[in-house]
């Protein structure tokens, strides 16, 4: 046999879809059909690596359950019963029915995108239908801990920043599994080991990451909050403080007033001109925060005192430093998080003394916006990232909220080897959109387009979408009273909102790449209920359901009309600056997709949604879509990512605008702009100047480049919210005391709900679920996301698949004998509002009050181009059908979720564990849909993988 | 020569990146295709020549986890190689590597059973012995750039675990790491001087100068004084 | 490890044919020496065939344990290293020289040649059934396997097939003779049954590696595994453990005693006792060591536990042992 021989004939750049993490790879095609996937060595997100699943892709290209051709519903809803129909009739119904729907009123169209990579895009689609109802997935996903971070320091994790992996000496991974950071991560934290750092890992589970930690601290599941209560009661204590920080760059030393039951109450003391307030000790008078740097203050962070005026004032640090002290004491803490006091008190003094004692001094000068010099660049080399772990609770954002304080008070962001933004990150809290506010639902009028954005951060009740009566506009219950800062919208309230026609019935349901009918929606038998459930009449509650998916999932299965799309290898692309770019901390980054494999050659008759999207702009006459005269603006959707332009010169690309591409971020429309991405390895990344790389909260020189391009409106300092205050408005409006239009109704669970959780200050409760299920249901159960597996996409992939095609629920052992229960026992999952049977794994690796899995293996049985007796049907469970989707709060059923933003608390779910009776190996309740036709004759005995 | 890979447990976070990366490389190269049986059916079962397994040690909360990357060691004294009655198995004088030549294996599976380490699967399409290849098809391919000149699974390992070289000289970078790290091999005494080495797991641990902190915040204490919280 | 049909198979056809011309060609050589031992013309010639036939069956039947029959041929390239290599020539110019011997005496060719072939067979034969026996006894990664009991057990294996084959026919065509050889069938019987005793009992003694050894990390407790990187099997879970043969083990081991060593020990010595010395005795005999040995070579390929199966949490739970050298993980000290 003879060894070697060229495994391509043709090598091409592009973006890697296997999951959001947004990695650079170089793909090789032989004879048309792919050999290999690499990554892309000059890619500063990868950095040349792939993950498990970016090197099956493959495996996606070809996979057996890849839809061929639009597919309209022949038998009932979820029989999976339809019929191949051509592109022209697909559009041509689609187009039909929106019609009809925006007729009715635009708002009777929900449009909700799942993993959306070009959401900005497909919002501003939304707006020229009309429509309010749009949203991606944040709801269901990380809301919290963008919100949280937003509010707090006008950036966050993932996209918008992560830790200076090159000069950190302590990461702390909080709450995370794999997260999107996937390849960064991976990359960063050898990287810090072998620089001799310490990795500590804040979770239940020790298993991925956990393996190679110095630390594992084994919390309670939903109580990360008071834990970093605790650690910053401990820095307080030892004056492990950042005081220079806090001071210049946050709002912790300015007054807030003290005047209950009065409309001033917890609001900032300004003064005549608006101006908040400190109290400067040298001078001993009462000082505009702004002058703090500029005149050399020194503000007070503790006491009380009393204005001119006659108002009793606290700096907001006074008050946050009673909490610490008389609530969150490590031993008070320990009861909370079962974590030692003593580790408590360690891992505190840990992190204070290296952030303080021993800083990072990088010999880079750079210029504040108030002017002055500094010869180097001081960093503080502590780092944290947190996820879904510290998110998915209904004290989610809350919790959030601390973390980012205890960075505050370590002075750690935007500093070498602290937290770093990634532009265009940060921002200018006060200038974060807010979602454009209408008062009725319909209006908007047939015709017209959606005036503003769908998603923002509202700062006052004012901002709400609500009618006069106090009820949700969006159908998703978005920025209702009782979800007022659902940042990212509130997919996961679609479906049941839908089907209870709370707030009013929608006509047409359009989803895009969610798998809303599974692994993507809570308490699934009730979500499949509401899919197909009728009125007398036997019409469909949910009248029109329409999919975007490349593949047969649930979803797909459940839906009336179904748009077969391209793959990440068959179609453009734009990772977009407007959107989520792959950024690096040191400078902006966007990169593009293209047609690599031709997917008709494959006898896939697919289109990218984008196409499909400006196809059905055209046909719909959507103005945005046309010219002038009427005829038609944009070719395909390659012709509108050159030529879209959210604002003259800034359209999806950011790289070589301009006529010649001369111009980078601002310029007109370049006809040649993606031949230069693709010549360019497929991305673009201007690389900061050493100056403009930290501090960017206050960064003189970036920001004065950074507002040139357009990422932020002004050169000012970015102040962040130590003290919230807009949380406070809402607590007024909880109390009757908000002076605004926007009243919340006379509800007093609602009420209480917003004087309860709306505190300006974080602090911990108790996630929901321990109220109504309590002792009855003692072990939390949560899942985690497997390294090798992206949610439901990959069982079809053939090399994915074999590392699980079956998932387990993971047990401490002493938990398992007081319950009497054995290593591979059958068991059954109880929580308040359902079962399901699965079969018991004992480890030590998990901490006894929790029960988990791996995440969307389980399959409904005829999905996902597997045969009927797959693993993933049979053995592999969903843990989804015990999550609830409400709560009864006094009368009122309320969607579960975090007060504040609407967060989806996954891993409240709490259960109970015992053995089943009938211990035949399946699991149980078990769903079914036929098979697609052409997915039957694809299933081969044998695959041999060899182009 | 003795090529080899070195593999860090003290990074490896059990992505099974090398594992795949390794079966799409591998599969459509020389000593392609690894055949998957059943692949959309009840019981996938595929050739692969890269898995990955995952230990727990002790108990809870003493609990410390690790993965372990197993491909072919490619064995100093190969007791795969000898049993072959064919010759099929070999272990190539120039660099070390342990192969297995296609076209003379008969599929007697002797040699798997003469592998302690399970790191040989026989493909029943094939009806050959299959088994990692150090990836003699890269790493000698003089149409890659240089620095694609490695096996597929170190070139993609996002945690760069995973080391390429020759363990016998001593200025390569994975002789002084084992060196060094005090690197190990599996299954030591089974007289079968495996080639890939494995690091150990090494915990960085804090020690505090613990005088900074020794007085208490006076802050704090006035904070404690006006809330009367504590004595 | 999972049993192979064909290599079961190999064992017995083997051992009956080269066990049984062991016997028969020993008579013809006590003849030279003025014993009139050989057995009649007709009878020898039926061996022969027999012999020849069995080993043809076993060597047809062994192929199928390949991947490629068509190669087979390759397998004598490895004479110098590989024991699967010898056998395979071995039993290969035992079949051979056999045939030859067979012709030479149907022929009536010279004693001298005859007994040339006949010596040449019958070490080949012996140095055959040897080199399958090492293929076993030599894998130091099957504990139960890896000693001189495989090797004893197995040769003599092929005497007590051998004897009571020949048994059959001295009854029926030498009858003076046929005592011996229930004497012979009793004495190889009860070998059988204290070597495989033995090889039973040892199975208890060895000293089983743990998981710790076979990853040799630097750890004093126990280790668990909590993922084998594939929920479903792959080829070295299914070539190396057989889950159901495990199962049927404990029922299996004493049944193939039964039928291998007590029924047929007890006839024999019953019809030595008793003195009859008669077909009705030596056939069941013969039948059940014969059926009795295919089970107890299953066994022994069930009983056999490959050190590999550690890496998947599927070897024989042992505890864990400490080893020299092993400490709790290093750390590295960082002062602040
Ligand atoms: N391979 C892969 N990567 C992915 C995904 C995927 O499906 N596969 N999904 C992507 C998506 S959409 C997202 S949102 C991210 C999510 O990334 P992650 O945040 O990593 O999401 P999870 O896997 O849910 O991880 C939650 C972790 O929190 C732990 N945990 C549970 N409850 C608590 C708690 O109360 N406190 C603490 N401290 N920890 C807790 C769990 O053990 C688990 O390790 O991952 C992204 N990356
Ligand atoms: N129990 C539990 N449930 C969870 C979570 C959890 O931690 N625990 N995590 C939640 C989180 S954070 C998230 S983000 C969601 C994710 O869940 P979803 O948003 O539902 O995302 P996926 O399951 O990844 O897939 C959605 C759909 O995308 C389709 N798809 C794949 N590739 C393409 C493509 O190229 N084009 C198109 N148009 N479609 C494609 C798939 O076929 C699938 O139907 O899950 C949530 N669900
Ligand atoms: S992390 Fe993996 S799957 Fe996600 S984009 Fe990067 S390579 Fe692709
Ligand atoms: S790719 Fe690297 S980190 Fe991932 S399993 Fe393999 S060796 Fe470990
Ligand atoms: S690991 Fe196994 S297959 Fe590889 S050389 Fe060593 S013995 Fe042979
Ligand atoms: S299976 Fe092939 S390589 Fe292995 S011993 Fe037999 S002939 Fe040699
Ligand atoms: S060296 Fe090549 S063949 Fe061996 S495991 Fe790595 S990728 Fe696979
Ligand atoms: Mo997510």
């Amino acid at each position: 046999m003879e060894i070697g021989g060229s495994f391509y004939d043709r090598k091409a750049y592009s973006t890697c879809y296997m999951c959001a993490c947004r990695c650079g790879i170089e793909v090789y095609v032989r004879n048309n059909k792919v050999t290999y996937i690499k990554g892309n060595d000059l890619h500063p997100t990868n950095r040349g690596v792939l993950c498990a699943k970016g090197s099956s892709g493959i495996m996606k290209e070809y996979s057996p359950a890849r839809l061929k051709k639009p597919l309209l519903r022949i038998g009932p809803r979820g029989s999976g019963e339809f019929k191949e129909i051509e592109w022209e009739e697909a559009l041509e119904i689609a187009a039909s029915w929106i019609e009809e729907a925006r007729k009715k009123g635009p708002h009777k169209i929900a449009f909700f995108t799942g993993r959306d990579q070009m959401q900005q895009i497909n919002s501003w689609f939304s707006s020229q239908l009309g429509t309010v109802n749009w949203a991606a997935h944040g709801g269901f996903c990380s809301v919290n801990i963008a919100a949280a971070g937003l509010y707090s320091i006008g950036g966050s994790f993932w996209e918008f920043g992560e830790a200076d992996f090159e000069n950190t000496k302590y990461f702390m991974l909080i709450g995370v599994a794999e997260d999107h950071s996937s390849n960064p991560f991976k990359l960063g934290i050898q990287e810090m080991k072998r620089k001799g750092g310490k990795f500590v890992v804040v979770n239940p589970v020790r298993w991925g990451y956990g393996a190679v930690a110095d630390e594992w601290v084994a919390i309670k599941p939903g109580t990360d909050g008071a834990f970093f209560m605790g650690l910053m009661h401990v820095l307080f204590k030892y004056n492990l403080v950042n005081w220079e920080f806090l001071k210049e760059y946050t709002n912790a030393p300015w007054l807030v007033i003290k005047a209950p039951s009065t409309p001033k109450d917890g609001l900032f003391y300004k003064d005549s001109e608006g101006r908040a307030q400190v109290f400067d000790k040298k001078s001993g008078t009462f000082r505009p925060a702004d002058r703090i740097v500029p005149d050399e203050l020194d503000p007070a962070f503790i006491g009380e005192f009393e204005t001119p005026e006659g108002y009793r004032v606290r700096p907001a640090f006074d008050i946050f430093a009673e909490r610490l002290v008389r609530e969150y004491s490590p031993e008070q803490v320990s009861k909370i998080t079962g974590i030692d006091a003593k580790d408590i008190e360690r891992i505190a003094k840990e992190i204070g003394t290296i952030a303080l004692y021993h800083p990072t001094i990088l010999p880079i000068e750079w210029t504040d916006v108030w002017g002055r010099k500094h010869k180097h660049t001081i960093g503080r080399p502590v780092s944290f990232h947190m996820m879904r772990g510290v998110g998915s609770h209904t004290n989610g954002f809350q919790s959030s909220r601390t973390v980012f304080l205890l960075m505050m008070m370590l002075g750690i962001v935007d500093v070498p080897g602290g937290f770093l933004n990634k532009p265009p990150y940060p921002k200018h809290i006060e200038d974060l959109p807010k979602p454009y506010v209408i008062k009725t639902q319909d209006q908007i009028k047939y015709g017209e387009a959606y005036p503003g954005p769908h998603l923002g951060y509202v700062q006052t009740p004012d901002d709400l979408l609500v009618d006069d009566r106090g009820r949700p506009i969006r159908i998703d219950h978005a920025y209702s009273w009782w979800f007022p800062m659902a940042a990212h919208g509130c997919i996961q309230n679609v479906i049941p909102a839908a089907y209870q026609k709370d707030p009013y019935p929608i006509e047409v349901l359009m989803i895009y790449m969610a798998n809303m009918a599974w692994n993507s929606s809570q308490n699934i038998p009730y979500i499949l209920e509401a899919l197909t459930a009728t009125d007398q009449a036997g019409n469909y509650i949910i009248p029109k359901i329409i999919t975007i998916d490349a593949f047969y999932s649930e979803q797909v299965a459940y839906s009336d009309l179904v748009f077969p799309d391209a793959t990440y290898l068959e179609q453009w692309f734009a990772l977009s600056l407007l959107d989520r770019p792959p950024s690096a901390v040191d400078g902006p980054v966007d990169a593009i997709r293209h047609p690599i494999v031709d997917p008709k050659a494959n006898g896939y008759d697919v289109k990218g949604w984008g196409d499909v999207m400006v196809e059905l702009g055209y046909r719909l006459k959507l103005p945005a879509f046309l010219n002038e005269d009427g005829s038609r603006k944009y070719k395909d959707f390659k012709d509108f990512l050159i030529n879209w332009q959210i604002r003259p010169g800034v359209g999806a690309l950011a790289g070589w605008r301009g006529k010649n591409g001369e111009k980078h971020f601002v310029g007109e429309p370049n006809p040649n702009q993606l031949e230069m991405y693709l010549k360019n390895r497929g991305f673009f990344y201007y690389k900061l100047p050493e100056n403009m790389r930290y501090y960017r909260q206050a960064n003189k020189d970036y920001q004065e480049w950074a507002s040139g391009v357009g990422f932020i409106k002004k050169v000012a300092p970015m102040i962040f919210n130590f003290y919230l205050e807009p949380l406070q408005k809402f607590r007024l409006a909880g109390l009757g005391l908000w002076e605004g239009k926007n009243q919340p109704p006379n509800d007093p669970i609602l009420r209480e709900r917003l004087i309860k959780y709306f505190d300006p200050l974080p602090f911990w409760y108790p996630p929901f679920e321990e109220e109504v299920s309590g002792k009855d249901y003692p072990l939390y159960a949560f899942t985690q996301r497997p390294q090798w597996m992206y949610h439901s996409w990959d069982s079809q992939n053939v090399w994915l698949r074999q590392i699980s095609t079956r998932n387990y629920l993971y047990m401490n052992p002493k938990t398992a004998k007081e319950l009497g229960i054995e290593h591979l026992d059958w068991v059954i999952v109880e929580s308040r509002t359902g079962k399901v049977k699965c079969q018991v794994f004992l480890t030590n690796t998990t901490e006894p009050n929790s029960v988990w899995t791996w995440n969307a293996i389980g399959k409904m049985k005829g999905t996902w181009g597997l045969k009927p007796e797959a693993q993933e049907g049979s053995l592999g469970f969903l843990l989804n059908h015990v999550v609830p989707h409400s709560i009864k709060l006094g009368t009122k059923e309320v969607f579960y979720g975090d007060p504040i933003t609407g967060h989806l608390a996954w891993f409240d779910t709490k259960v109970k564990v015992y053995k089943a009776q009938d211990q035949t190996p399946e699991t149980w309740p078990q769903f079914e849909v036929k098979p697609l036709e052409h997915i039957k004759e694809s299933w081969t005995e044998l695959l041999r993988y060899k182009p | 020569m003795q090529l080899a890979l070195v593999i860090d447990l003290n990074t490896c976070v059990g992505c099974h990146a090398c594992a795949t990366n390794c079966k799409e490389w591998n599969t459509q190269a020389s000593f392609g295709p690894l055949s998957d049986f059943d692949p959309y059916g009840k019981e996938p079962q595929g050739v692969w020549y890269n898995r990955i397994m995952t230990y727990e040690v002790g108990e809870f909360p003493h609990t410390q986890v690790f993965h372990l990357p197993k491909s072919c060691l490619h064995c100093q004294d190969a007791p795969c190689v000898p049993v072959c009655p064919t010759g099929a198995s070999y272990k190539r004088e120039q660099d070390g590597i342990v192969l297995v030549n296609y076209d003379d294996c008969i599929g007697c599976k002797l040699c798997s059973w003469s592998c302690p380490y399970g790191c040989r699967e026989f493909d029943e399409a094939d009806k050959v012995m299959k088994k990692c290849t150090l990836c003699i098809d890269r790493i000698y391919d003089e149409s890659l750039p240089p620095e694609h000149r490695k096996p597929a699974c170190v070139l993609t390992c996002p945690a760069k675990a995973r080391f390429f070289g020759d363990i016998e000289d001593p200025n390569s970078e994975v002789y002084q790491m084992i060196k060094r790290r005090n690197g190990f091999v599996l299954f030591s005494d089974m007289g079968t001087n495996p080639a890939n080495h494995y690091l150990p797991r090494t915990e960085t641990d804090i020690k505090l100068d613990e005088h900074i902190l020794e007085h208490e915040n006076p802050l704090f204490l006035e904070v404690m004084r006006r809330h009367h919280v504590g004595g | 490890m999972h049993p192979p049909f064909s290599l079961i198979w190999f064992f017995i056809t083997a051992g009956i044919s080269i066990g049984l011309f062991n016997f028969v060609y020993f008579l013809e050589l006590l003849s030279l020496f003025g014993k009139n031992t050989a057995l009649p013309r007709q009878a020898v010639l039926i061996s022969l065939v027999t012999s020849l036939v069995l080993i043809a069956l076993g060597a047809i039947g062994a192929s199928f344990h390949l991947g490629h029959k068509l190669r087979a041929w390759k397998a004598i390239k490895r004479f110098h290293t590989s024991w699967l290599s010898r056998e395979a020539v071995f039993s290969g110019t035992y079949g051979f020289l056999l045939f030859l011997y067979a012709l030479s005496y149907y022929s009536n060719q010279s004693l001298f040649l005859q007994h040339l072939l006949g010596i040449l067979t019958l070490i080949n034969g012996w140095l055959s059934s040897f080199s399958t026996a090492m293929i076993y006894a030599s894998n130091k990664f099957v504990p139960e396997w890896n000693s001189s009991l495989t090797v004893l057990y197995y040769l003599n294996m092929y005497l007590m097939l051998g004897a009571p084959a020949t048994g059959v026919l001295t009854t029926i065509f030498y009858p003076q003779l046929s005592g011996e050889f229930f004497f012979l069938t009793a004495l190889f019987l009860s070998l059988g049954f204290f070597f495989r005793l033995f090889f039973n009992i040892r199975q208890f003694t060895i000293p089983h590696p743990t998981l710790n050894e076979a990853l040799n990390l630097p750890h004093n407790r126990p280790m668990r595994v909590i993922d084998t990187g594939s929920t479903t099997n792959n080829y070295c879970t299914t070539e190396f453990y057989y889950q159901r043969g495990k199962e049927l083990l404990s029922t299996a081991v004493p049944l193939s005693y039964i039928i291998t060593f007590l029924i047929p020990t007890f006839l024999t010595f019953y019809a030595l006792i008793s003195s009859r010395h008669e077909l009705i005795f030596i056939a069941p005999i013969l039948g059940f060591t014969v059926a009795g040995s295919f089970l107890e070579r299953w066994c022994f390929f069930v009983e056999g536990n490959h050190v590999q199966n550690l890496y998947y949490g599927i070897y024989p739970p042992q505890g864990y042992s400490l080893r020299k050298g092993y400490t709790e993980p290093k750390k590295t000290v960082i002062r602040y």
